[in-house]
């Protein structure tokens, strides 16, 4: 817990150059960014408090394992939107309604999403309207979400009517093609009414190689009695680095599903909050590290059950090879009057070389008195005995691990529930661990 | 004829301690035949079974095992199930996450592979499964279940005997294959074995008690003790030792 020492009264160091450029790239293009003036003021509020507290560290608590000022020497500048055409993405040839956003640029709408009854805006229009959210609920403000507020200039919000059931996935495809390190701010968002139901995929993807910075901020609001599934595909570049922060809140007999599944980027943070705006909603969270070299991938999440009646179901699977680092934070409160919650928390580790850290820090603080709250974290390696059984069948050893690991991730994205979409993801494991499932070297 | 399964002298012990558990076993198996092993807890039975299925475990430091007149020890597990050694394991694991279906697929086409063999097209795989499944009164909901996971102690014996029954082995070695059956499974596990009894190919029947051979007849039976085989009989062997037990042979090893 962070304490009320003086180690903690800030002892700032002077700005760092990421710290430094912030600022400086703020001067220099605010006045070109979209938006009224009541979003101009807005985003000078964000960038105020960006530079009054800097970029998180280790001796922020919630910073613990992922040291962000250390980790981000540079702050490129905005990126400059893209013409380039994309072809076939991360989620392969899946059925979807596909919105592509290259380097932060317009996005492009698919036609006959219209049709579906579906509003789709582009944040440049909503901006023009007056609109930045400025209020994020707890668990979500962070330096990274100031940013994101003081340079994001697209995305797209998409509004699902009541009683509405949108009929396959809608697909946003965040594309990076930068030639050199470039910093994405991008905002998407979605809105179930009532009785409705959507399934959203947003897949992120980029360069080798290139130090770019990919920063995006989701909302996802699911009205009374509606389902929304939200699926994050995190493949950027190896150098990238990328910042994702989402809130979402679930309304009375509402179902949301959160899905992020992460492999790529040298250092990334999911920082992602459910709040309970009803009675008897349930969310559930299915989460996935594939993680090599020396990656760090970050999933930290927020859970605040405020009403009774709440289910809240966390799985999440980390498989680590080289000197990956896994981490996974989640806390979740009960509140007072939340009776009768039902919270069960499961973090995995699967590591494959002894190199690899996996960091699981689950926290309950529960203030109600009638509830069943549980977590449980484990980590380990591959089986021997399911491997001996797997061979002793005649599967070759490597065969018999990539079976065993791709077994292992495939529990969380099952748990997504929409088997085109696991699918794609599967087969993203299965290129995965094909790279992966080798014998480290002495052990 | 080169003999199906050939042990000489075997020594294993726990691989970095001291204790052998095998202590110079003989063994020979020719084609066709059915060889029951039993003995007392602690005899090196279960060692046995899995020293021949290439448990890494255990060390070998004396004797040698030929396989179809081919150096066993030598070969990965998985080359020992291509060239048709099959295990029933005691104690079969759960998988979770792999599907029954899946992974019997996985096993045989990758026996195939091994083989130089073309794999099974999707539909002759599932008509092959069915049949044999239906045998065995394993049902399609254990086919779509994750292997082993949440099956009783007879569906997973049962389970065994299918794998046995697709992968057409040229040796079976039956682990105490018995054990946490009762009559009706014992039964069914045992016509499921009898099935693929045939002239080309021999079984290893390890079990303490002699009920298993009343189902599953063999045409040798050996007792182990100590880590070595002290008695060698045919199937009137067992009876013998189910009256006196095991005592007798335990004092003469």
């Amino acid at each position: 817990m962070v304490g009320d020492t003086g180690m903690n009264v800030e002892v700032r160091n002077k700005q760092t150059a990421a710290e430094q450029a912030a600022s400086d790239q703020f001067a220099a293009v605010s006045g070109s960014l979209p938006g009224t003036d009541a979003v101009a003021a807005t985003r000078a509020a964000a960038i105020r408090r960006f530079t009054e507290a800097g970029l998180p560290h280790r001796r922020i608590e919630e910073w613990k394992y992922t040291d962000l000022r250390g980790a981000l020497r540079e702050l490129p500048a905005p990126a400059v939107a893209s013409d380039t055409p994309i072809g076939p993405d991360t989620l392969g040839e899946i059925d979807a309604w596909r919105i592509v956003i290259v380097d932060g640029g317009e996005p492009r709408l698919p036609d006959g999403l219209a049709g579906q009854g579906i509003t789709v805006e582009r944040l440049s229009e909503v901006l023009a309207a007056g609109v930045l959210e400025a209020e994020w609920p707890e668990g979500t403000p962070s330096a990274m979400l100031d940013l994101n507020t003081a340079f994001v200039a697209s995305g797209v919000t998409l509004r699902v009517p009541e009683g509405v059931h949108v009929d396959k996935p809608i697909h946003i495809a965040c594309v990076t093609t930068v030639p050199d390190a470039a910093s994405i701010y991008l905002r998407n968002s979605v809105e179930v009414g009532a009785g409705g139901s959507v399934t959203v995929a947003e897949t992120f993807e980029g360069p080798d190689g290139i130090a770019y910075v990919v920063n995006t901020a989701t909302r996802v609001t699911v009205a009374r009695d509606a389902q929304a599934t939200w699926v994050k595909v995190q493949r950027d570049g190896n150098k990238a680095v990328h910042m994702a922060t989402l809130a979402s809140d679930v309304g009375q007999g509402g179902r949301l599903t959160l899905a992020p599944y992460t492999t790529g980027a040298a250092l990334s943070r999911n920082q992602f909050a459910i709040a309970f705006a009803g009675e008897h909603a349930e969310a559930n969270l299915a989460g996935v590290h594939l993680l090599c070299d020396r990656q760090l991938g970050d999933t930290t999440l927020f859970v605040d059950h405020a009403l009774p009646h709440g289910t809240s179901k966390e799985l999440f699977k980390s498989v680590l090879d080289d000197e990956a680092r896994g981490v996974f934070q989640g806390k979740i409160i009960v509140r007072q009057d939340a009776q009768k919650v039902d919270g069960r928390m499961m973090t995995q580790s699967l590591m494959l070389s002894e190199r690899a850290e996996a960091d699981n820090k689950p926290e309950l603080e529960i203030y109600a008195d009638n509830v069943q709250c549980g977590h449980g974290a484990t980590s380990g390696r591959i089986d021997e005995d399911l491997l001996f059984y797997l061979r002793a069948r005649g599967i070759p050893e490597l065969a018999a691990k990539a079976l065993l690991i791709e077994a292992f991730v495939g529990e969380a994205v099952t748990a997504i529930g929409n088997e085109a979409i696991g699918e794609a993801l599967s087969e993203l494991t299965h290129e995965w661990v094909s790279r992966h499932s080798h014998q480290e070297p002495g052990s | 004829m080169t003999a199906y399964l050939e042990i000489k002298n075997l020594h294993v012990k726990i691989a970095d301690e001291d204790t052998e558990i095998l202590r110079g076993v003989d063994l020979t198996v020719n084609a066709g035949e059915v060889h029951a092993i039993m003995g007392p807890n602690g005899s090196g039975k279960s060692t046995l079974s899995y020293v021949l299925a290439g448990k890494a475990d255990y060390e070998v430091t004396e004797g040698q095992v030929l396989f179809l007149g081919e150096d066993l020890l030598e070969m990965a597990p998985d080359e020992r199930a291509a060239a048709g050694l099959f295990l029933a394991f005691q104690y079969p694991v759960e998988i979770p996450g792999v599907a029954f279906m899946t992974f019997l697929k996985a096993a045989l086409n990758a026996q195939r592979k091994a083989r130089g063999e073309a794999e099974l097209l999707t539909p002759d795989f599932m008509r092959m499964v069915r049949e044999k499944a239906t045998a065995l009164n394993v049902t399609q909901d254990m086919l779509k279940r994750p292997v082993n996971v949440g099956f009783s102690g007879g569906e997973k014996k049962r389970g065994e005997i299918l794998q046995m029954a697709l992968l057409e082995p040229k040796i079976c070695v039956l682990d105490e294959t018995d054990s946490g059956l009762d009559i009706d499974a014992l039964r069914l596990v045992s016509e499921g074995v009898n099935a693929l009894r045939g002239p080309e190919r021999a079984m290893i029947v390890i079990t303490h008690y002699q009920r298993l051979l009343d189902h599953i007849v063999p045409d040798v039976v050996h007792v182990m003790s100590a880590g070595r085989i002290v008695k060698t009989g045919g199937k009137e062997l067992a009876h013998e030792l189910e009256k006196s037990g095991y005592a007798a042979f335990t004092e003469a090893a």
